[in-house]
């Protein structure tokens, strides 16, 4: 039995990017197949469909045709990758009540993905290994697609934390108790209710971006600040002092409860 | 005066024009920089052997405006190799082919290959690329330059090659120039001519089909030739597509100096010059194509004479064999080959053309003729086989293989044509067959050919 | 000395762990702190894609979309222009400034002698802006042999030829004398 060539690309320790198991297996029982059928499979999106075929997989195939040069192939293939780019995108239309509200920026952006996508294909079939993450994981592979340019995700620079604790009392500020949990802070459940969830995370691209940050991080339960340097911390992340933290964090709370209708905390 | 001279004189008024704006003359790399500088050029070193040279030493690129050079680990070598590229800049390729600007509506739409399809043709001895390096040599150290610091600063070769940073051999090759070869005025300012009469005037406008002017000795034949070949260039054709043909070196000669004090740079840059060295030129570019595995030498007559007196005693002559003086017989076969040269025939069409002599039914006087010749026809093959085997051309094959190498070629005549774009032929009367027919192929059905001649006058009658 | 990481490579090992587990972000900050903002923002990427995964379905104007793409690619492949062909050399002084590159390496491109996929997306982009043409035209044409320009002058000892082989981006920088800086800053990929 032919393996299936190895991906090139190699994450930093230098291992070789690797297909999951279930996607080689996929790819050597397909090659079977001949191409009309494999293509009326490839059209079905519904997942639990027994003759679903993962969109690693269609990748694969798809830049299979660099060496062969097939034009046919290629066109056929690069249609169906295109139907599933199109489904692991979010919708840019949201139904409330009876209303189909169409959000204007998450469309541009949506075009904007896909043309990049596009762009991506283009210059993979002059050869490398730049889409080689896509027959790893195509979902997640195409939601980096929806980040901001390089450009304007700039390393920054990171500042030492400033702990302005009283000199005489020892005693940290009060944002800060807060902010290490010792006060009981019910005002952010809403954030791991399930029910929201969706909503919660669109509304959480349109807070300002140093806020977004702080949210995302707070969802991921990583704590605002800590003494010991070895935790990972908001503080430490953004290099802002945890003042600065403690007062994004609540405006983002509250900016987001307003959104979602929640009211105000008291 | 010939375009190699106009060149490096050239070079000469750049190096004391630089030397003036403040250069430090015994610093030759700052002195191109200068140059390039001012030229708004950039220059590029290159690591040896990159792709990026494409197997040069250094290229000049007008679209780019940019000069790559192999980076060297002499200071001198590089501005050399600079040097030759601002040689190319000066000296007429600091322009683009544009497709659109030179084109002569009435002129048909041939697939003239040009950009990445033409054939590769260079050969360092070209003389334009001889015209080159002696610039570069100029400029970095003028023969007058080199003279003054012998004679009077009293610096030896190796001295003044130490303080530049060069290599002894060119230094010494300079110095040798400065002092052996005949100071050659720059030319003269000179203005016009006197003025054209009407006659004249209409003869060197003309443009589009072949023209000749046919004058006799006295009547201003050189002057009008030489106000077509100003007035082309004043009308923005590129003078590298401009070539003059003449009978004589001398000629050539006394015509380029004329050029020269109208427009050097432009008279630098076209062709002006022999059948025969035009031959030899043709044939060094394309002398893989043509089917020499480097480019072929000239063979004299003395040395045919010497190398066919070997080989002939294997051909069983009976006419042309001389026991006791091979040479005088061989010296009358090597003319009447000569003059087959001249004519464009083969090896194989004498000893056709000596057969068909002998038809049925003449006398015996031309069938003893027609054996001589089919003699001469294996002498004359015999003889080219020496050539081919040597890699050797003589002085007919000059013109006669460029003419059949032309003819069987359609790409290399669409690609000189695109090339040498205007043809002037000075004493036209003197043409062999040979000469028209390279002409033929060199211009579409004559176009923009231009000639002037007595033609009562002709050595060819 | 090892190649220098990419962010797309530390990106993708941390799009795989966060699949197993939302703490990979701490993990992560922890371990490259320079790309902090890129890993939040792929973070909630992911989650949001997690999130709308399965919502979508293939709409009319969907397809038209797609066979556009067909079609455009189609086209650019039968009809490859030289996007070259309309610079004069106003635009290559222009083009150097604003890429940073010696005329040698413009020169590279010109007459494919790059080898496309060792160059980055960034530096393909803008290349393609200042030509005025899709990334498309300019990757097809790039894929063409090598070619040697017609106005070229040479000082050579043997006939000059288009090189057989293409060569590497990076590898072109250092011929062409670009400082090492200058090379890594070239060289640096979109995310």
């Amino acid at each position: 039995m032919v393996a299936v060539p190895q991906l090139t690309k190699t994450y930093p320790a230098g291992t070789p990017y690797r297909r999951m198991s279930e996607v080689e297996d996929e790819i050597v029982r397909v090659t079977e197949l001949p191409f009309e059928d494999f293509l009326e499979r490839a059209r079905i999106t519904n997942r639990s469909h027994p003759d679903f075929i993962r969109p690693e997989t269609l990748m694969h195939f798809l830049r299979r045709t660099r060496s062969d040069n097939n034009e046919q192939r290629f066109n056929a293939l690069f249609r169906m990758v295109l139907r599933r780019l199109i489904l692991a995108l979010p919708r840019s239309e949201r139904v409330v009540g009876e209303n189909t509200i169409v959000d204007g920026m998450a469309s541009d952006l949506g075009d904007i993905v896909r043309g990049r996508f596009v762009e991506l294909v283009t210059l993979d079939r002059a050869g490398g290994d730049r889409m080689d993450f896509y027959e790893v994981h195509f979902d997640e592979a195409v939601a980096k697609l929806r980040m901001r340019p390089a450009k304007q995700i700039r390393a920054r620079t990171r500042r030492t934390e400033m702990l302005a604790g009283d000199p005489e009392t020892g005693e940290l500020p009060e944002y800060v108790e807060r902010a290490a949990g010792s006060f009981d802070e019910p005002d952010d459940a809403f954030l791991f209710d399930p029910i929201f969830r969706k909503r919660l995370l669109q509304e959480i691209d349109r807070l300002k971006p140093e806020q977004k940050e702080v949210i995302i991080m707070l969802l991921a339960n990583i704590q605002t600040h800590s003494d010991d340097p070895t935790v990972p911390t908001i503080s430490r992340a953004i290099g802002r002092d945890a003042k600065t933290v403690w007062n994004r964090r609540r405006d983002a709370i509250a900016a987001l409860r307003k959104a979602l209708r929640l009211g105000e905390n008291k | 005066m010939d375009a190699i001279e106009i060149g490096r004189q050239s070079a000469a008024r750049l190096h004391d024009e630089l030397v003036t704006l403040g250069c430090d003359p015994w610093k030759p790399l700052a002195l191109v920089t200068m140059e390039a500088d001012r030229r708004g050029i950039e220059i590029n070193p290159i690591e040896a052997g990159s792709p990026l040279l494409a197997g040069s030493r250094a290229s000049f690129d007008p679209l780019t405006r940019s000069i790559k050079h192999e980076r060297t680990s002499s200071d001198f070598e590089n501005a050399f190799l600079i040097a030759h590229e601002l040689g190319h800049v000066t000296l007429g390729d600091d322009r683009i082919e544009n497709a659109t600007a030179d084109v002569d509506p009435a002129r048909p739409a041939e697939a003239a290959p040009v950009g990445e399809e033409r054939i590769v043709d260079y050969s360092r001895k070209a003389r334009r690329e001889v015209q080159m390096d002696l610039f570069a040599r100029e400029l970095l150290l003028p023969r007058p330059t080199a003279r003054r610091l012998h004679l009077e600063a009293g610096m030896s070769a190796s001295q003044i090659a130490d303080k530049l940073g060069a290599p002894f051999a060119a230094v010494a090759q300079q110095l040798l120039d400065a002092l052996l070869l005949p100071a050659v005025l720059p030319p003269s300012e000179t203005g016009p001519d006197k003025p054209l009469n009407e006659r004249q005037l209409e003869a060197a406008s003309h443009r589009g089909a072949a023209y000749l002017l046919e004058a006799g000795p006295g009547t201003g034949k050189t002057k009008t030739l030489v106000a077509r070949v100003a007035g082309l260039v004043q009308e923005g054709v590129d003078p590298r597509s401009i070539v003059v043909l003449t009978y004589s070196n001398k000629a050539a000669g006394e015509l380029s100096t004329r050029l020269a004090g109208l427009n050097p740079e432009a008279a630098a840059a076209m062709w002006i010059g022999t059948f025969h060295a035009f031959g030899l030129n043709l044939i060094r570019r394309f002398h893989k194509e043509m089917g020499y595995a480097s480019e072929p030498r000239l063979i004299d007559r003395p040395d045919a004479i010497s190398r066919l007196r070997d080989q002939v005693a294997s051909l069983n002559l009976t006419y042309y064999r001389d026991l006791y003086d091979p040479t005088m017989q061989l010296r009358d076969v090597l003319g009447a080959i000569s003059r087959a040269q001249d004519e464009v025939v083969s090896h194989e069409r004498y000893a056709e053309l000596a057969e068909a002599m002998a038809k049925p039914g003449v006398d015996s006087a031309t069938v003893e003729a027609s054996d001589k010749a089919l003699e001469v026809s294996r002498i004359y093959r015999c003889y080219e086989d020496i050539k081919a085997k040597r890699g050797r051309v003589d002085f007919g094959d000059l013109v006669a293989r460029c003419v059949t190498f032309l003819e069987e070629r359609q790409d290399v005549r669409l690609a000189l044509r695109a090339e040498f774009r205007h043809i002037l032929v000075d004493e036209y009367q003197d043409v062999n067959r040979a000469s028209v027919r390279l002409l033929q192929a060199l211009t579409a059905d004559g176009r923009n050919l231009w000639c002037v001649g007595d033609v009562r006058q002709s050595i060819y009658r | 000395m090892s190649p220098p990481i990419r962010s797309s490579q530390v990106l993708d090992l941390f799009a795989t762990a966060y699949r197993e587990s939302t703490a990979a972000l701490a993990e992560f900050l922890v371990k490259y702190p320079e790309l902090a903002d890129a890993l939040v923002e792929y973070a909630h990427q992911l989650n949001l894609q997690r999130e709308c995964a399965g919502e979508r379905s293939i709409t009319p104007e969907d397809e038209l979309w797609i066979e556009a793409q067909v079609s455009r690619i189609s086209a650019a492949r039968s009809a490859i222009s030289d996007p070259f062909a309309a610079w004069q050399p106003s635009q290559y002084v222009e083009a150097r400034k604003v890429l940073g590159v010696p005329a040698a390496v413009l020169i590279a491109f010109r007459d494919r002698l790059v080898n496309v996929a060792s160059v980055p997306l960034p530096f393909l982009k803008h290349l393609a802006e200042l030509l005025k043409v899709g990334m498309a035209d300019l990757v097809i044409f790039l894929e063409g042999s090598p070619r040697l320009a017609a106005n070229t002058s040479y000082k050579a000892n043997a006939a000059p030829g288009a090189p057989a082989e293409k060569a590497d981006f990076e590898s072109i920088l250092a011929q062409a004398g670009v400082p090492a800086d200058k090379v890594s800053a070239l060289l640096e990929e979109d995310i």
